[in-house]
């Protein structure tokens, strides 16, 4: 067994989003309560945001924070875009195996 | 969680017989499917060539099916699982309700009928969807056409209901179940999904009906869609003759390999798919 170290990730809202994303690459999960695909998703994302210190692991819970949905236009979840200084880079819907994430960020660093 | 060595989806002859050969090889294991087995063999008429039990109807077949998992002391999980994702070091299953981890998997979820609208893959996750109760929080007061397939279409779309604002339906195989009042009933064939970024019309041959989302709900699955990543052939899972598929790990079964479709050969296959499981948790090698 590897030896996994899972960072819990910051939940944002509308208050909070723009002042996280501006700056630097930010990761960001758009879930919900309800999303059995989240769940299974988010310790792929812990697992990352152990590894990848100089990234922020963000989430935003859709269901609580319906603007932001609407303004990423996010129709389904798990969705997961990556901002670098407040503009979205990259964006991947459902579930990915760890490897397809993590390239997806190192791209952008 | 806990996580199990196998779990089987699908309850026909496939899925029955891997799961027999499971629970003999001492395995902890979900068997996911119908509590009546199988729809299609409950419906037989007469079967002959089934060795060892000449001239049984469907039905009998079935009693006999269900007696001997009842005598092995086997359960099926009617839960209905949507996707099952390989995680690389194990598979994650998510039914309707929750997510369950497995080392192996071993697929029989029968042969997949119909074929996908044009639109539908294409749009799949951007305003497409195959299950109504994942994402109907997503569509609230908004309009959403929903094409079902029988009863359980008819219970998830009443359950959209209660969320959206407006919901169509379009019975593509016909249901006695009662659908909600407040439901719209389409009427004749659903001949495209269109939209750029997202789905923004269903196309009936009466014309285009403008929604924010549509809903495929069949009775059965792409193993496409149940499995991303799977390799096909011909829309069949494509397996070696230890019913391997191309994922590690993932084994498939029965009518959902390929022709011919009968019940001793996708017994036989169910059988072999345990074993290989089996075989390959013994070995420890769960690095994928």
């Amino acid at each position: 067994m590897k030896n996994e170290r899972l960072i819990k990730m910051t939940e944002l809202d509308t208050a909070t989003f723009q002042e996280t994303i501006k700056s630097g690459v930010s990761v960001v999960d758009f879930w919900a309560g309800w999303c059995v695909p989240c769940q299974i998703f988010a310790p792929v994302l812990e697992e990352l945001a152990g590894e990848m210190e100089s990234v922020a692991f963000c989430k935003v819970n859709i269901e609580e924070n319906d603007e932001l949905a609407r303004q990423f236009s996010v129709t389904n979840i798990p969705t997961v875009i990556v901002f670098k200084d407040g503009e979205p880079v990259s964006r991947m819907v459902g579930v990915k195996q760890k490897d397809e994430v993590q390239a997806a960020i190192q791209s952008h660093l | 969680m806990s996580r199990y060595d196998a779990v089987v989806v699908g309850s026909g002859p496939a899925g029955l017989e891997a799961a027999l050969n499971l629970k003999i090889r001492n395995k902890r294991f979900l068997l996911f499917g119908s509590h009546s087995t199988s729809y299609k063999v409950e419906t037989a008429p007469h079967i002959r060539n089934y060795l060892g039990i000449p001239d049984v109807t469907g039905k009998e077949l079935q009693s006999r099916f269900l007696d001997h998992l009842q005598r092995m002391d086997i359960a099926v999980s009617a839960e209905q699982v949507n996707t099952i994702y390989p995680m690389g070091t194990h598979f994650a299953i998510a039914t309707n309700q929750n997510a369950y981890e497995a080392a192996a998997v071993i697929l029989c979820p029968g042969a997949f009928q119909g074929k996908p609208l044009p639109g539908e893959e294409r749009l799949l996750g951007r305003g497409v969807g195959y299950c109504a109760t994942c994402d109907a929080p997503l569509y609230k007061g908004k309009t959403v056409a929903i094409l079902g397939w029988g009863d359980e279409a008819v219970h998830e779309a009443n359950f959209v209901a209660e969320l959206a604002k407006t919901v169509y339906y379009l019975p593509v195989k016909p249901s006695a179940a009662p659908l909600r009042e407040d439901i719209r009933l389409l009427k004749g064939q659903a001949v495209e999904i269109t939209g750029e970024q997202k789905a923004a019309a269903l196309v009936l041959d009466s014309g285009p009906l403008e929604v924010d989302g549509v809903f495929l709900l069949r009775e059965s699955i792409a193993p496409g869609t149940l499995v991303p990543g799977i390799a096909l052939k011909d829309g069949f899972i494509q397996v070696d003759s230890d019913m391997r598929t191309n994922l590690e790990g993932c084994f498939a079964a029965g009518d959902c390999t390929g022709k011919p479709h009968q019940y001793m050969r996708a017994a036989g296959q169910g059988q072999t798919a345990a074993l290989s499981a089996v075989s390959w948790l013994n070995t420890g090698n769960q690095q994928f």
